[in-house]
């Protein structure tokens, strides 16, 4: 559905995508993670056509991002934060001025997105509220049934209340649509993403299905017999290694019971006990950029 | 998939099109209120009438960024890129709107004005569509180009406001240097060029940037469209000539006009202290004109005048435009400005003047008479023409013209007779064009004149003569072996 190969934008002397590869496989949720400047929006702007890549290519729906046609935009369902909606327009004008654009636009899931998300029709945009704002973008990128669902830091800034109203209107949406979403709200996505690609510093880390994440990561607390200290040698797929009396406690990004059992015999002392967690979409995301973070202040 | 867009920036931007028509229905409303005389005018103080012009211009100008920035560009927040849009739609769109709800009320406020001022519908109709075909050629698409390479409505003012600027110091520094711009001003085939210039390359880049979104690119074209626009002020002379005859409704009559040197009708020179001209020397170049018959009259459009010194140093001389010959005074005086430096250098030595003219040659329409008093209609080949008694012993004469400056001369006579009492050319330009070349105002041409010293005016009549193009032609005169000290200084 999306495929990105080696990506690269600067502005001026910042570079914001250093080889970015991301691939979205047809039919699933696709969770785009990342701290803040990590290259995620800049990476959905360049799949949207909004910005020109410096080098690489993408492909959406089959087409080439820089030359995607009416055709495939009208299968394209696009909601990011500060979504240049006209301000001066109210939502039933702007959504009557779309309507012809979209020949599988339903007018009937238009009402009932309308009615659901508790819009008011009559109010020019630029008077919602931000959360409101975020519910009118999503309620003109919906009625058409898109194909592909691209989703920018919808939830962002958004009180929990509405956060639920439009994560309820995406599930419902969800399973027909391809969606690729960037947010924060990691807690929030965590039930809807079927995939995710974590981007630091401009390149992907990983991206897998959420099965096989889950799959691998555990947060590790191990019991010892004695007041424990952090081993010399720590295994590279151990993140945030800590200590806190007589327990040791990591994130193993390469969870296997065999491997896990052979690694921990090494620390000093008898163990007491072992307690492999597994981990959120947030707790995963949290343990890899506090990782990153760490590593970074190392290297300097 | 033009009208959703159409309708879309029309519920944007209804207000500013209202306002904008108001400010431009004002303007047709002061032009108007002037009537023949332009009295209205005079009763207002002239500055606001100079400042309305402009600002009418900008606040359209506006608007025409706001059409374009509804859906920007260069912005990041392009919510129709990522629509199902198509861009030859979006900038058809943009195009339409503005013909629609820019150009056709100030089109529909010039009938208007055209139609309450007394003509006819044809040319009511005619001389607005001309002008609004030429304002949305020569100003609105480039607008539109400006507005679609800039973030916001302020960048966009900014750009203009320093292209404005820059062109400005471009035009007085080259009135300083003495450069050919100022006398080439009155080309209306330059002023052709640079209007059909402006609108290609403003949809060019229009085209870039809506379908390709280069916006350096685009910002560097337009840079280049200005630049070239300006270079278009300095047309070749001669080619430029060339064309303007070759368009010429009847280029035969002209052939027979010939130009020569006249030096015994005397040479005169004139120091000039005061003005731009300060510091430079004025030539009186006499000149006389055979092969003009009848009431036949010759407009000088444009002239370059340079003098070759022995060493084929060529030296650039100014001089002004708009001179008027008949068939009854053949002798012209030529002025050309001589910087005192060069004079003084080159005084004795035997040179050259080499004269480059660009001429119109008019022939006169049916001659029509009305009474010098109290009279007001529309006459043919003029427009609608008032007269009156002013001050005592003068006899005001107003014209309103649809369109492009007629050219006519008027003519004072005595009730019931043909005798002629005096006669002079009346028109607000001396330089001849095919076509009404006005981005601002409106369509219609004003002219006024006054007779003194009229004794028993009710009882005399006003008679005009009309002329129309003949031919547009070239000629050079060459005066070799001259030195510029034979002319006397007065």
């Amino acid at each position: 559905m999306i495929d990105a190969q080696d990506l690269w934008k600067t502005f001026g002397s910042r570079t914001a995508l250093r080889g970015l590869n991301l691939s979205v496989p047809e039919g699933c949720a696709y969770a785009l993670i990342g701290v803040n400047g990590a290259g995620k929006t800049t990476a959905i702007r360049i799949l949207m056509n909004i910005l020109e890549a410096d080098r690489g290519r993408a492909t959406v729906l089959g087409a080439d991002s820089r030359r995607l046609s009416p055709r495939e935009l009208s299968q394209i369902g696009y909601v990011c934060q500060n979504q240049g909606l006209p301000r001066s327009l109210t939502v039933a004008d702007y959504l009557e001025f779309l309507r012809p654009f979209y020949p599988t636009w339903d007018r009937a899931f238009e009402s009932s997105l309308v009615r659901t998300l508790r819009l008011p029709l009559d109010t020019p945009i630029g008077g919602l509220s931000h959360g409101m704002r975020m519910k009118a973008a999503l309620a003109c990128a919906l009625p058409y049934r898109p194909k592909l669902l691209v989703l920018d830091e919808p939830l962002s800034g958004l009180d929990a209340v509405v956060r639920d109203e439009l994560m309820a209107a995406l599930l419902d949406q969800a399973g027909d649509t391809t969606i690729l979403i960037a947010s924060h709200e990691l807690s929030e996505i965590d039930g809807v993403a079927t995939h995710a690609g974590f981007i630091e510093d401009g390149r992907m880390l990983f991206q897998e299905s959420m099965t096989d994440l889950n799959g691998r990561f555990r947060e590790v607390h191990i019991t010892l017999d004695r007041e424990a200290a952090p081993p010399p040698r720590a295994p590279g797929d151990w993140l945030n290694l800590r200590t806190e009396g007589n327990v040791v406690m990591f994130v193993d990004s390469r969870f296997s019971e065999d491997r896990l059992r052979s690694e921990i015999a090494a620390l000093p002392g008898a163990i007491r006990s072992v307690d492999a967690r597994p981990m959120s979409l947030r707790s995963i995301f949290t343990a890899l950029a506090l990782s990153s973070r760490d590593a970074a202040e190392r290297r300097v | 998939m033009l009208w959703p867009i159409i309708r879309k920036d029309w519920k944007l931007l209804r207000r500013s099109v209202i306002v904008v028509a108001i400010f431009n229905a004002l303007e047709r409303i002061i032009a108007a209120g002037g009537g023949p005389f332009q009295d209205f005018h005079t009763r207002i103080p002239r500055i606001l009438l100079h400042a309305y012009d402009p600002a009418a211009l900008a606040v359209t100008a506006l608007l025409m960024i706001l059409i374009v920035q509804t859906d920007p560009i260069v912005a990041l927040r392009q919510e129709w890129v990522i629509r199902p849009i198509r861009r030859r739609d979006l900038i058809l769109s943009k195009i339409l709107f503005v013909v629609l709800f820019v150009q056709a009320p100030i089109f529909l406020l010039e009938v208007i004005e055209c139609l309450a001022s007394g003509f006819p519908l044809a040319p009511s109709i005619a001389a607005p569509l001309q002008h609004s075909v030429w304002m949305l050629l020569a100003f609105d698409v480039p607008m539109l180009a400006l507005a679609a390479i800039t973030h916001n409505l302020r960048g966009a003012v900014g750009v203009a406001v320093a292209y404005f600027l820059g062109i400005t110091a471009v035009v007085i520094v080259a009135q300083q240097m003495r450069t050919e711009l100022i006398v080439q001003n009155d080309l209306w085939l330059a002023a052709g060029a640079r209007t059909l210039w402006a609108c290609a390359a403003g949809l060019a880049i229009l085209a870039m940037q809506y379908c390709w979104r280069k916006t350096a690119r685009a910002r560097i074209a337009f840079a280049a469209m200005v630049a070239i626009w300006m270079m278009l002020e300095l047309l070749p002379w001669r080619p430029a000539f060339a064309v303007e005859e070759r368009l010429s409704p009847q280029p035969s009559p002209a052939g027979r006009i010939q130009l020569a040197f006249a030096p015994e009708a005397g040479l005169a020179s004139h120091p000039t202290a005061v003005g731009p001209m300060r510091d430079h020397l004025r030539l009186m170049v006499p000149l006389r004109v055979t092969g003009l018959t009848g009431t036949r009259l010759l407009i000088r459009d444009a002239v370059k005048i340079e003098v070759i010194a022995p060493n084929g140093e060529r030296i650039a001389a100014f001089t002004t435009n708009g001179a008027v010959l008949s068939a009854s005074n053949t002798l012209a005086w030529q002025p050309a400005w001589i910087a005192s430096g060069d004079y003084d250098r080159i005084q004795h030595e035997p040179v050259t003047i080499q004269l480059d003219y660009s001429l119109t040659l008019l022939q006169p329409s049916p001659e029509q008479r009305m009474p010098a008093a109290g009279a007001d209609r529309w006459l043919p080949g003029v427009g609608r023409c008032a007269t009156r008694i002013g001050d005592p012993g003068s006899v005001e004469v107003g014209c309103l013209a649809p369109g492009y400056a007629p050219f006519f001369t008027l003519f004072l006579e005595p009730h019931d007779s043909g005798t002629q009492e005096a006669g002079r050319p009346q028109t607000d330009t001396y330089g001849y064009a095919p076509f009404l070349a006005r981005i601002s105002g409106d369509s219609i041409s004003r002219f006024k004149a006054e007779f003194g010293n009229v004794e028993n005016p009710a009882r005399r009549q006003i008679l005009f003569r009309p002329y129309t193009v003949a031919s547009h032609f070239a000629r050079r005169v060459t005066i070799t072996d001259v030195r510029l000290a034979d002319w006397r200084l007065e």
